[in-house]
């Protein structure tokens, strides 16, 4: 009378254990982003997506600069951003996301920092979790910059604005 | 692993089931409540459960909101882990090793994104030391402390801290944590068994209160009821033998007179022999068991004690009691020849609680047996008012005493006088007391004074003995 129920929690268990134990094994074949950016960032290489001769056609005085932000592209992201030769705000806040998310893989988070108006001044980077010394620290932000694209956009949106800012 | 737990007392009275988990086993039925009743019954004993978890998934949903796990592995284990904080209050041991074994799976994933692991092992760790036995909240404990000191060792950068002091405040955290389930444990048990004990005790009472009454029940039967039973057949055997002779009537009067008191006496002492050999119930506990004194007056010896629920209100019941009682003892006094007066003035309040009634018609006729026993009817007469008030009941009643008065006068003429037994004033005093009122009694003069006051809404708590004693 005690045993059936012992037995059938057993069972329960083991199915329970059975499945958990495939979904692990079908989780870990599934792509982990942002994985290399500490090798990468221990040997300096960095897997920039391959150069083609299909490029967009950048006009105007920063041409040669989109053209060489986009051979140095990592992303998918920061190609379909930079086809218009242009980077939005819209379009920055999506690499930042993906820059945070890089980060955040190493207990890391960049917080934006504000003036007392609120406007935006500039950018640290909070460690959250994790046991990085400053170097390696320095190290993965540099890396996250890199391959998140976040480092070329955002040059190119500051260069934008301030070219909007000359024609106003 | 249900080994050394001891069930909560909610768990005690639920059903016991055999389980694989623990707490599952005890707390089967809580788990399927089936009323609302048996939801909030089970919330009650289990509020504790259900506020650290609620407190550990709040803290791990806003972590998973502000900084959601990127690796679907992370993602994967994360999810298991907030399952398994859901279900902590159900399945507790279960779901305590769940979150144990994601925390230390998440060693291995290297991201450190998504929601703190350190909430739900705190969590863990606490309910395992809860809910098993030493050796295993130890085991669970080891677990994480030895799993969270593996990238320490590897110098990985996803470990708690970079040096190994650092790792001994985690570490002391997950000590603290396991320890607070073993102490809230310990408290538990030690309530548990002080409150076994008291009901230990509380039966070991009622036994002990029952054999008593057995032995009570029993010397009562045996002495009183034979001689009243004797008492009634010798006056029935009178009757018969008087007749219908009219030259006798006093005398059939007087027999008949025995007859029905023998009778009542008896009725009432088998009354009390059933209400002795009853087991006590915990409503009798609970309610205050008074002791009341009736007294014949024509017998003057025997003195019953009724035992009365004091929580019976029933008023209407009472409602005649008092004066009934005022009928009984003038006729008894003035069947054995005492002359007086006994009246009752005003009208008795609607809301009169019933316990007030029953023991003012009590002391009534305790005071009748009084009146036999202390007063001879030649000496003088007797007077008793009742006066019936919308916050009290008030009797007041004198007498003359007997120069005689409580000897045994074997040598003298006279019919002996009865011996007193000297309980019945005091208990009525510390009846009426509980119900808070008063009874002095004073002898002036040559006077018996007796004075009583009975509230109509007893507070039925203790006072401190009051005037002096009969």
């Amino acid at each position: 009378m005690i045993r059936i129920p012992h037995r059938r929690n057993v069972i329960t268990v083991i199915i329970l254990a059975s499945v958990i134990a495939i979904a692990v094994l079908l989780t870990a074949l599934l792509p982990q982003p942002w994985s290399d950016v500490a090798s990468n960032a221990s040997n300096g290489s960095s897997s920039a997506l391959p150069t083609t001769s299909e490029h967009p056609e950048f006009t105007g005085p920063h041409k040669y600069e989109l053209l060489n932000a986009w051979n140095n592209m990592h992303t998918e992201l920061g190609r379909s951003i930079l086809e218009d030769g242009k980077v939005s705000a819209d379009e920055l806040a999506q690499v930042h996301k993906a820059y945070n998310e890089c980060l955040s893989v190493y207990g890391l988070q960049a917080k934006t920092i504000t003036d007392s108006s609120g406007a935006s001044i500039g950018e640290t980077i909070v460690p959250i979790r994790g046991s990085m010394s400053g170097e390696q620290r320095t190290s993965i932000i540099d890396q996250c910059q890199t391959e998140s694209d976040y480092r070329w956009l955002t040059s190119l949106a500051e260069t934008d604005q301030g070219r909007d800012n000359q024609s106003e | 692993m249900s080994r050394g737990k001891t069930p909560n007392a909610a768990e005690t009275t639920a059903a016991q089931t055999p389980s694989h988990d623990g707490i599952m086993q005890s707390s089967g039925d809580s788990r399927c409540p089936t009323g609302t009743s048996q939801i909030i019954r089970w919330l009650r004993s289990h509020w504790f459960r259900i506020a650290i978890a609620a407190f550990a998934l709040a803290a791990t949903l806003v972590e998973w909101s502000v900084i959601p796990p990127i690796y679907p592995l992370n993602f994967l284990f994360s999810g298991l882990s907030v399952i398994a904080i859901i279900l902590s209050p159900f399945i507790p041991r279960t779901s305590g090793w769940v979150i144990i074994i994601t925390v230390v799976a998440r060693l291995f994933v290297l991201d450190l994104s998504g929601p703190n692991p350190l909430w739900a092992a705190y969590l863990a760790l606490a309910i395992i030391g809860y809910d098993s036995t030493i050796p295993v909240a130890i085991a669970a404990l080891l677990t994480v402390a030895i799993a969270e000191c593996v990238p320490v060792a590897l110098n990985t950068f996803n470990a708690l801290s970079a040096t190994w002091i650092g790792m001994v405040n985690y570490i002391g955290m997950f000590t603290l944590a396991t320890m607070g389930g073993m102490s809230f444990r310990w408290r538990k048990q030690r309530d548990e068994i002080r409150e076994q004990a008291m009901v230990l005790e509380r039966k070991q009472w009622q036994l002990d209160t029952l054999q008593r009454n057995t032995r009570l029940a029993s010397r009562i039967h045996d002495s009183a009821s034979g001689g009243l039973s004797y008492i009634a057949l010798t006056a029935q055997r009178e009757l018969r033998r008087i007749g219908d002779d009219a030259s006798q009537t006093s005398a059939r009067q007087d027999w008949q007179f025995v007859n029905d008191q023998a009778l009542s006496v008896l009725d009432e002492i088998h009354h009390v022999i059933d209400l002795l050999e009853q087991p006590q119930t915990e409503s009798a506990n609970a309610s205050a068991v008074t002791f009341t004194v009736t007294s014949t007056a024509s017998s003057g010896t025997a003195s019953t004690m009724h035992v009365l629920d004091a929580a019976a209100h029933h008023a209407s019941s009472h409602s005649n009691e008092l004066h009934l009682a005022a009928d009984q003892a003038k006729a008894k006094l003035q069947h054995l020849g005492f002359q007086g007066t006994l009246e009752i003035r005003g009208e008795i309040a609607d809301d009169c609680a019933g316990e007030t009634q029953q023991e003012a018609a009590n002391l009534l006729g305790e005071i009748a047996a009084n009146i036999t026993r202390h007063m001879a009817p030649e000496i003088g007469e007797y007077c008793c008012a009742i006066t019936l008030g919308g916050n009290d009941i008030e009797i007041m009643e004198t007498n003359p005493i007997a120069a005689n008065a409580g000897k045994n006068n074997d040598d003298t003429d006279a019919a002996p006088m009865l011996k007193p037994h000297g309980k019945g004033l005091a208990m009525h005093r510390s009846i009426i007391q509980q119900l808070g009122g008063e009874l002095n009694t004073t002898a002036e003069d040559g006077d018996w004074i007796l004075y009583a006051r009975i509230p109509t809404h007893p507070s039925m708590s203790e006072h401190p003995q009051q005037g002096s004693t009969s």
